[in-house]
């Protein structure tokens, strides 16, 4: 595993409180001398607001550390104006060490290192603390704002969550990659409420703008892998991304997605199309090459601020994605992520928490 | 500042270098302040008393000379310090004076506005253009192209809210390629605009243009067609006497027979 690691950082600080803990101890075992201990932050870390220069830096740059605030969050699709899915996050740490041209936390990311959270029982208890919605349906994904499984082969997370949410079999567990590691929770007792979910676009779009991610076809195996293994998998088409060839690309992206899995293995499929805020546009243009899809996207102010596909080109691209799906599998259960209502009603013909298959993921809870 | 509070004396003037900055709305004071052997009101060659102040600290003084600068100013003077012994203002703090945030990206920003020509800086500090407003300016390796079409922000006479969409598609259109001379052939600002979305977004364009009416509507009804956004609203506007000409227009319209 070492060689895999070996080249991905340039530096890796512990804090000194937590060199002890499981996870600092494996970074240890990777990394060997290329690990420093260091007191009260890493010396050179930058806070604010960080250039082009910087936010590559910091995918570079790994520092372990106590989170001190609120691990678990109710997920930012929850804003007025969007379609919200009852979705909550649990941020395990943050800044992500893959490189897709339009990642939101471009305009978000605001120290010069990737920091991993050490304390996970901290978030355990945070989690056990809502044991009164324990017989209630709840999603809790680990994917916002750092892969849920690019770096588990290090710290393991994975296998503790998994153990964690066999105790509570109502609530639904998700992590949510780009990566293709899960091998190391395959032997993990679940309760069936395991869901591994990988955000997939077509190949051309993956090599074009999802850089130091797994090829679609790691993506694939790695799914199939889980589902032989008795876990749920997911597939979130999310962002699309207009190119020329858009149409045959994602056609035969659903092809293989259809051919691979049925609609019992996949409890549900979300779409999305690419949206950023205004500011995120220019560190983009500074980070990618004007000949990136994203960058030379044709993308308009939307009603919440963020800059979208054209509304009717939207309505053109989610059509033809549900359309591929429902040719194949009248069941498969589909929802549009962070889109307005309006969408919604244009693609489906009426709101989320119309469309039978997905009512549940959309009644508020407690 | 309590400015009659502080001891005064004279400095010989021929040890003094002076700042080359100058505000567009210079704040005079009564006497010219030396600040480690720079003099930093710039009033070169004038007789008022010049006044030490170099125990001061030298954002809190130039703040008072200069209380509101704003953000083209702040990048030449700070472009003016290099080399003097304000090299090493606290530029985070004085910003901040100026109620700006500074930063690795303002201040790469502040060393690319220093390399535009003087027009398009003076047209930036009329403007009042904030440093959000320039940022896409970061996307260029290099303000050689941007320079070239940027006598046509004062030339039109382009207004603030024009301007940073012009500079948004313009860097996007200059790293696309396109010549400087292509981007910059029209009259006035809102033509510039238009033109500059068209380069940007021909397929968008092109889709929009699918849907106007192409055969000519009555006298009566006229077609507005406008982007709101992610959104091509189309709308009809239709002259009426009373509500049983606009019943009759509108169905004659539905039926197509006047299309």
């Amino acid at each position: 595993m070492t060689s895999v690691w070996n080249d991905k950082f340039d530096k890796i600080l512990v804090e000194e409180n937590v060199k002890d803990s499981r996870v600092a101890l494996r970074f240890f075992e990777v990394f060997g001398d290329k690990v420093e201990i260091v007191k009260n932050g890493p010396k050179d870390i930058k806070r604010g607001v960080l250039s082009a220069n910087e936010f590559s830096q910091s995918k570079r740059q790994v520092y372990l550390t106590e989170f001190k605030g609120q691990f678990f969050k109710k997920c930012p699709g929850f804003h007025k104006g969007l379609a919200c899915c009852n979705y909550y996050v649990l941020n395990l740490g943050f800044q992500c060490d893959m490189d897709c041209s339009y990642c939101y936390l471009q305009s978000f990311i605001n120290s010069n290192y990737l920091t991993l959270y050490t304390n996970l029982d901290d978030a355990l208890n945070e989690l056990r603390d809502f044991s009164e919605l324990k017989n209630q349906p709840l999603r809790v994904g680990t994917g916002e704002v750092i892969d849920s499984l690019s770096m588990d082969p290090i710290t393991l997370y994975s296998r503790e969550l998994i153990s964690f949410f066999k105790d509570y079999p109502m609530w639904k567990l998700e992590f949510k990659t780009k990566s293709a590691y899960v091998d190391q929770f395959l032997d993990c007792d679940h309760a069936g409420n395991v869901i591994v979910s990988w955000s997939i676009n077509p190949a051309a779009v993956i090599d074009s703008e999802e850089h130091l991610t797994a090829s679609f076809e790691q993506r694939m195996n790695a799914a199939r892998a889980a589902v032989k293994a008795g876990f749920q998998v997911s597939f979130h088409i999310d962002p699309m991304i207009w190119h020329p060839e858009w149409k045959k690309n994602y056609g035969n992206m659903v092809k293989e997605i259809t051919q691979s899995f049925q609609p019992k293995d996949i409890p549900y499929l979300s779409v999305g199309a690419l949206r950023y805020q205004p500011e995120q546009k220019n560190i983009m243009r500074e980070r990618f090459p004007m000949s990136s899809m994203v960058n030379s996207a044709e993308t308009f102010r939307s009603q919440d601020g963020k800059l979208r596909y054209d509304h009717s080109l939207r309505k053109e691209m989610f059509s033809h994605i549900l359309g591929l799906f429902k040719e194949n599998d009248p069941t498969w259960k589909i929802f549009m992520c962070m889109e307005t209502p309006e969408t919604w009603v244009d693609t489906f013909g009426h709101t989320p928490a119309k469309e039978a298959p997905l009512k549940s993921l959309f009644q508020p809870i407690g | 500042m309590t400015w009659y509070a502080l001891r005064v004396f004279f400095s010989d003037k021929s040890e003094l270098t002076y700042l080359p900055f100058c505000s567009r709305q210079p704040h005079f004071t009564k006497a010219q302040i030396e600040w480690q052997g720079l003099v930093i009101n710039a009033l070169t060659g004038t007789d008022q008393p010049i006044v030490d102040l170099s125990s001061e600290s030298a954002e809190d003084l130039l703040a008072h000379i200069y209380p509101s600068l704003s953000f083209v100013e702040l990048c030449e003077l700070k472009q003016a310090t290099l080399g003097t012994p304000l090299s090493n203002l606290n530029w985070t703090d004085f910003f901040a004076l100026q109620s700006m945030h500074f930063n690795s990206r303002i201040e790469e920003l502040c060393s690319l506005i220093n390399q535009t020509p003087l027009s398009f800086r003076d047209w930036c500090h009329n403007r009042k253009m904030s440093p959000q407003d320039l940022m896409p300016l970061l996307g260029l390796n290099s303000v050689e192209t941007f320079n070239q079409a940027s006598p046509a922000f004062t030339k039109l006479g382009v207004s603030r809210n024009e301007g940073k969409t012009i500079i948004d598609r313009l860097v996007d259109l200059i790293l696309m390629d396109h010549s400087p001379e292509s981007l910059t052939q029209v009259e006035s600002s809102q033509q510039w605009l238009e033109r500059l979305n068209q380069l940007r977004n021909p397929m968008t364009h092109a889709r929009d243009s699918k849907t106007q009416i192409g055969t000519k509507l009555p006298k009566y009804a006229r077609m507005d067609q406008q982007r709101h956004g992610d959104h091509m609203v189309n709308k009809i506007h239709v002259e009426f006497s009373d509500y049983n000409d606009l019943r009759q227009k509108l169905q004659r319209l539905s039926q197509n027979q006047e299309f």
